[in-house]
């Protein structure tokens, strides 16, 4: 599993380092010049999203084919890869924090508005509405990548998220209250959204369990 | 110490448009294995289930006293496959370290160096600044640094030259100095196998036409150079195929010493691995 860790992170830093990087302090630093911070807690998806395009270089290098010679079992490899998942979350969380809490230090660098300090709660509740979004498109993608390949994989993502869209603006054409949810107070709306988090955190792990019978039965 | 590394009963996986077996295979240990056969004939599909890359339709794989599908076992084993291997953005430094954290107790971190300065590689270099001889040299270096009872190659010779090829060989003769070491390699290099190999298995069309002493096939086959009144004489069974062509004809045989008896005044040369393959594939094309 340590192998395979490091095989993960060589990848992502030998690829990503630079963009990594660059996004960073894009992200941030408009956020920062501008005191808006909305861009920032992108992050969160971007980095966590980061994984799934290392089955992109396992498909071109063989890698994928070559591993299985190797004594790693599937639930480890796929395990490496959930877990790197994680670790962009983790990591796209640090950063936006950090943003957030440079933003409320500093005036606005660019523009003439006001500037806007983010309340603690505001920016925990955004942090778990995108790090739930993060969660969401790992658990989806890296199945549909172990089923189909990389390519499939995200024309399947596109399919998903429009059937998804779909629905919900058909349930808010025929039940509007429903949609009243969103005007719920504060607190409601905080629960709500660490009840999704946690929730698609359990997705995630079934996502995992999937991801590994997926791999299983995957022929080369 | 096992009487075969690996052996392979009654192996079958059938795809859209190919079948491959049953076949029965095996890999004694101690002993060179060469596995020939036209293109699409099966060889990286048995390879691919005997690492363990992919599983048999039926029968069995008895690999190292384990089953392939047992990461303990692959651990055991050694794999070269011809393009697929680490992605080219990685060092040989990074490659180690991967593999180090894989095999564990069992990675050999100076066996490794050893072969990377036999092999003249430079460790912190990119895979995609290596040529293709390099990455080679590469992937056998991570498959023998762990110190494998069996070394699996596909077409790991192919597109060598000459002088990296015979390093290659010499080495995998080095190799199997212990005699619990195997190799098993397809190559379509048969002069590689004839120059190493112990035994030769020829898979055609998805069939193991016969797996044999390498010296046994060559002494066995000939290439009878005679013409078509002559050929009618030999006794039913001992020609495999015949070629006819404006000046006579060239027959694959059987038994050539018996041939060169009955036909003292004919040409029987020994056959090579080429010839055999050629006039096989030749028969079954008819």
């Amino acid at each position: 599993m340590k192998g395979l860790l490091y095989k993960e992170w060589a990848t992502l830093t030998s690829s990503y380092k630079q963009t990594v990087f660059f996004i960073a302090f894009l992200y941030g630093g408009i956020s920062i010049l501008t005191g808006q911070t909305g861009m920032a807690y992108a992050l969160l998806v971007v980095f966590s999203i980061l994984i799934t395009s290392t089955i992109s270089f396992d498909e071109n290098s063989h890698w994928d084919i070559y591993v299985r010679t190797l004594p790693v079992t599937p639930a480890q490899l796929v395990g490496s890869k959930y877990l790197f998942g994680l670790c962009g979350l983790a990591l796209g969380t640090v950063c936006t924090v950090l943003i957030v809490a440079l933003n409320n230090v500093l005036p606005p660098l660019l523009f003439w508005h006001a500037a806007y300090k983010v309340p603690p709660l505001e920016c925990l509740a955004a942090l778990l509405a995108c790090g739930s979004m993060a969660l969401l498109l790992v658990a989806l993608l890296l199945p549909l990548s172990y089923r189909f390949n990389s390519v499939k994989a995200r024309s399947w993502l596109f399919l998903i998220i429009g059937v998804l869209g779909g629905c919900i603006g058909l349930v808010a054409s025929v039940s509007p209250d429903l949609m009243q949810l969103f005007n719920a107070s504060d607190e409601v709306l905080l629960a709500g959204l660490v009840a999704a988090f946690v929730g698609l955190l359990a997705v995630y792990f079934v996502s995992y369990k999937v991801c590994v019978g997926i791999y299983k039965r995957k022929e080369y | 110490m096992a009487a075969s590394t690996a052996a392979l009963r009654g192996i079958t996986k059938q795809y859209k448009d190919f079948t491959l077996g049953p076949v029965d295979m095996t890999v004694p240990a101690g002993s060179i294995v060469g596995l020939i056969g036209e293109n699409g004939a099966g060889k990286t599909t048995l390879l691919k289930i005997l690492c363990g890359v992919n599983r048999a339709d039926d029968g069995t794989v008895d690999l190292l006293g384990g089953f392939p599908a047992d990461a303990a076992t692959r651990a055991k084993i050694g794999v070269v496959f011809e393009d697929a291997f680490f992605y080219g953005s990685f060092t040989a430094a990074q490659v180690a370290r991967s593999l180090a954290g894989m095999y564990g107790a069992r990675w050999n971190a100076d066996s490794f160096s050893a072969y990377l300065r036999r092999f003249g590689l430079d460790a912190g270099k990119k895979l995609k600044e290596y040529s293709r001889g390099m990455r080679l040299k590469l992937s056998l270096a991570a498959a023998l640094a762990h110190d494998p009872e069996l070394l699996v190659l596909d077409e790991a010779t192919a597109g060598l030259d000459p002088v990296v090829r015979g390093e290659l060989l010499d080495l995998f003769l080095e190799f199997i100095q212990d005699e619990r070491h195997s190799i098993v390699m397809s190559s379509h290099i048969t002069a590689d196998l004839e120059q190493i190999a112990d035994s030769i298995a020829y898979l055609h069309n998805g069939q193991l036409l016969f797996q044999e002493n390498k010296d046994d096939l060559l002494q066995e086959y000939g290439v009878l150079h005679c013409g078509e009144d002559v050929l009618t004489s030999l006794p039913a069974g001992l020609v495999v195929f015949t070629r006819r062509g404006a000046y006579g004809c060239e027959s694959l045989v059987r038994e050539r010493r018996t041939v060169q008896e009955l036909l003292p005044e004919a040409v029987c040369d020994a056959a090579r691995l080429d010839d055999i393959m050629r006039f096989y594939s030749g028969r079954d094309a008819q």
